[in-house]
């Protein structure tokens, strides 16, 4: 495959994953603003905070609040629709389709049409975005749908070949690093259980930080309804059958690194990934204990990015 | 439904008295059924798809890169198999004489010794690239893919009106027209033996392995210029059809006269580039030396043999339009044949009488600059004011061979649908011809479309749309 196709198919697989994931955290987010809006107004207002710490957007520009506008509202503009924002699902789907549109014959026809469409959506939505915060926010969910469709074209159409595990690295990378990314900055507000009154509250908080790693439901039927911290902590790390845990992503990456072809040359970054691996399956509640979550989650994130950096090293520049 | 027919030039759907032509009856009756609402949501669903699929070209000169589709007309044009043999015929005959013009010319020169054309119509001209004098091709095949544009004079018959020899485009729309008609209006196709289109990727990739050294393990590429070029959705369209690698030139490097891509598995050879971009572009060693479209080193690998070019350099000069004007006389000198095909008269500046001709009858003529293409540094005659025929005098002057006069070609009609109505819009016809181990034609090609009233540009930068163009398997009743 061609080194140019191979770098965009990655790249690809990570601009898809990651409009997902701010989609998602776009919906949660709203959702749980809404729930502490009137309770506790600067809480609110802090969860959207965290959310452009979370995606690493925060803008330059003090974003336009006007009455009528309600708090969500210029939020769900900047995260899903502003052009200028590197980090909106708009900037990112351009981008995963401007990689498509270069890698075409890579392709299913499927595939493209959905990344496609999806896009053309986006576009229209940025011309029109209801400003009724319920009527934005039910778009915002469209938009979440159109994703999920382009990731099930992938799956269902798409050859296992070498293509695909590129796509399939990308997003493992990009899902892995989303994932230390909120666990590192919600963490530290989250804290422990508060007194009575502020219990549900607290709960709701670590609901939705469940819910925005798309792992409630899961975490529910493997850890029972009770909402632990430390149990959700460790869910969220180590819970090889969690799809966006760190360590079932870790986990693809070895395998995908497996299919890759001249394993003489991609030595380094098998043994980068090896490593992270390790840490997780044998040293995590040493780690844990010696470093906290949040210095974990932040060394686990700069040993990702020089895998990334490595796999570009050997496969994208041919 | 009203279907409102052209007075002044050939109407392809109705005769003269206003019968519809029978290889027409048919999709007259079918489409006379549909309720002007019915057609009006199957055309937003057609554009649609076209959208969504990404079938779009570029507009040049538009900043924000703007994405446009190619309107497409969903009245189909029909060819009556017996029309079609003879156009086929003609095409064969006119390619193989261009293929062998293009092998004399940069080897023997018999045309030019034997005064068939003259010398400096050849030598002179920029396409002719001279750094090829005595390289054959492999195979001796130069045009492997050609497109070339027929329209049908006032009398209906059919006259060639230009070669395009280089990078002929337009075919995947003939493919895609053909699958959204299918899926848009498919009761047309319920009473017609039509001949599928849809075999022509697989064709392509045989020519392109034909002329590969290595046939048994040829690894053909598609190059492109990239995504910003105009027909980028073409290349990307072919090599997906035709599996395989659609390159750009930073994946390609030539060590040792060999050319190589660069993969996720190291350097791999390519046998055969369909290349789809121009010659001047394509190795800044020999070529542009401005170049960043091309690949240092390529035409050393494609003279030592080793890499296959298609079409191959240098074959532009062939569809010069002041060569055009001898290809008549070409064929009978290489294959002692009549001309199966008829053309536009031309006057070439080069011959003192016509250019005489040429400069008293400029308020008749079309006149166009010889070696240019898509329609720059034209004079219409009839439509332009006498101060521009003044100053187009004074500029031929200084430069009598760069000049080809022809009268004006009124293009033959066909019923599209426009504003709820069938109108009659000037039409034209690409069809695509292959030169592998034979010559083959692509039953039907690219209808392209007017769309403004009167107008007689078809093309897609000017306002043009396409058809789908059924070629009949028979001419029953």
């Amino acid at each position: 495959m061609l080194a140019r196709v191979a770098e965009s198919l990655y790249w690809m697989g990570r601009y898809v994953e990651r409009a997902e994931n701010v989609a998602r955290l776009l919906t949660v987010t709203t959702e749980l603003a809404v729930e502490l809006e009137g309770l506790d107004d600067a809480l609110a207002q802090a969860q959207w905070d965290e959310l452009l710490a979370a995606v690493s957007a925060s803008p330059e520009r003090a974003l336009d609040f006007s009455p009528e506008s309600g708090l969500a509202l210029p939020y769900v503009r900047w995260l899903l629709l502003d052009e200028e924002n590197p980090m909106s699902v708009r900037h990112s789907l351009a981008r995963a389709r401007d990689n498509a549109r270069g890698v075409r014959e890579a392709l299913t026809r499927e595939v493209f049409l959905d990344l496609n469409e999806t896009f053309r959506n986006l576009e229209r939505l940025g011309r029109r975005l209801p400003r009724d915060p319920v009527r934005a926010a039910n778009e915002v969910s469209g938009t979440h749908r159109d994703i999920r469709r382009v990731l099930g074209s992938m799956e269902l159409t798409l050859s296992r070949d070498l293509g695909w595990t590129l796509l399939k690295m990308g997003e493992a990378v990009e899902r892995v690093q989303r994932t230390l990314t909120v666990l590192r900055t919600r963490l530290p507000t989250l804290g422990t259980a508060p007194e009575e009154s502020a219990l549900p509250l607290f709960y709701a908080r670590w609901r939705a930080l469940l819910r925005s790693l798309a792992s409630l439901e899961n975490y529910r039927s493997a850890r029972g309804a009770g909402l632990d911290p430390d149990l959700v902590l460790r869910f969220l790390l180590f819970e090889a059958t969690a799809p966006r845990s760190v360590a079932c992503g870790v986990t693809r990456l070895v395998a995908y690194l497996e299919r890759l072809p001249r394993p003489e040359a991609a030595g380094e970054a098998r043994r980068l990934v090896g490593r992270i691996d390790a840490t997780l399956r044998y040293e995590g509640e040493d780690r844990l204990a010696k470093e906290g979550p949040v210095l974990l989650c932040e060394q686990l994130g700069i040993q990702l990015a020089d895998v990334h950096d490595e796999l570009a090293r050997v496969y994208f520049r041919g | 439904m009203d279907w409102i027919q052209e007075r002044g030039t050939y109407d392809e759907i109705f005769t003269a008295d206003g019968a519809p032509r029978k290889h027409y009856a048919r999709v007259l009756s079918t489409l006379g059924q549909l309720d002007p609402r019915e057609i009006a949501r199957r055309e937003r669903l057609q554009n649609l798809s076209l959208l969504n699929q990404g079938i779009t070209f570029a507009v040049y000169g538009d900043r924000r890169g703007t994405e446009r589709v190619f309107p497409f007309d969903f009245v189909p044009r029909i060819v009556p198999a017996a029309e079609w043999s003879r156009l086929e015929a003609g095409l064969v005959q006119r390619i193989t004489a261009l293929n062998l013009f293009l092998k004399d010319v940069y080897s023997e020169r018999a045309c030019l010794r034997e005064g068939i054309v003259p010398w400096e119509l050849v030598l002179t001209r920029k396409e002719y690239k001279r750094e090829l004098l005595g390289v054959l091709p492999p195979r001796e095949i130069y045009t492997h893919v050609v497109g070339t544009d027929l329209i049908r004079g006032e009398d209906g018959r059919y006259l060639v009106l230009e070669d395009n020899c280089r990078c002929p485009s337009g075919v995947s729309y003939v493919l895609e027209n053909r699958s959204l008609l299918q899926r848009s209006f498919p009761e047309l196709f319920s009473a017609y033996a039509v001949r599928p289109v849809e075999a022509y990727p697989s064709h392509l990739l045989s020519v392109l392995r034909f002329v590969a050294r290595r046939t048994d393990v040829a690894r053909p590429v598609v190059l492109t210029p990239g995504i910003y070029n105009s027909a980028y959705f073409e290349h990307s369209f072919l090599a997906r059809e035709m599996g395989v690698p659609l390159v750009e030139a930073a994946d390609l490097v030539v060590d040792g006269g060999h050319v190589f891509m660069r993969t996720t598995a190291g350097l791999e050879r390519v046998d055969c580039i369909y290349r789809r971009i121009d010659d001047d572009f394509l190795d800044p060693l020999v070529f542009r030396r401005d170049s960043t479209l091309g690949v240092p080193g390529l035409l050393h690998a494609y003279r030592s043999g080793n890499v296959a070019l298609c079409n191959a350099p240098g074959a532009g000069v062939a569809d010069d339009k002041a060569i055009y004007a001898y290809l008549p006389e070409l064929i009978r000198f290489y294959l002692g044949e009549d001309p199966i095909l008829g053309q536009v008269p031309t006057y070439v500046g080069a011959r003192p009488d016509d250019f005489a001709y040429m400069i008293d009858h400029l308020d008749e003529l079309v006149v166009k600059t010889t070696g240019d293409a898509g329609g720059y540094g034209m004079l219409m005659g009839p439509f332009a004011s006498r101060e521009e025929i003044s100053a187009y005098r004074e500029r031929m002057r200084r430069n009598p061979g760069g000049y080809i006069g022809q009268p004006v070609v009124q293009l033959s009609a066909h019923g599209t649908w426009i504003d709820q109505a069938f109108r009659p819009r000037r039409i034209d016809l690409r069809p695509f011809v292959l030169y592998g181990d034979r010559i083959q034609v692509l039953p039907g090609g690219l209808t392209r479309v007017a769309l403004r009233e009167g107008s007689l540009v078809v093309n897609s930068s000017q306002g043009g749309g396409s058809k789908d163009t059924w070629v009949l398997a028979e001419d029953g009743g």
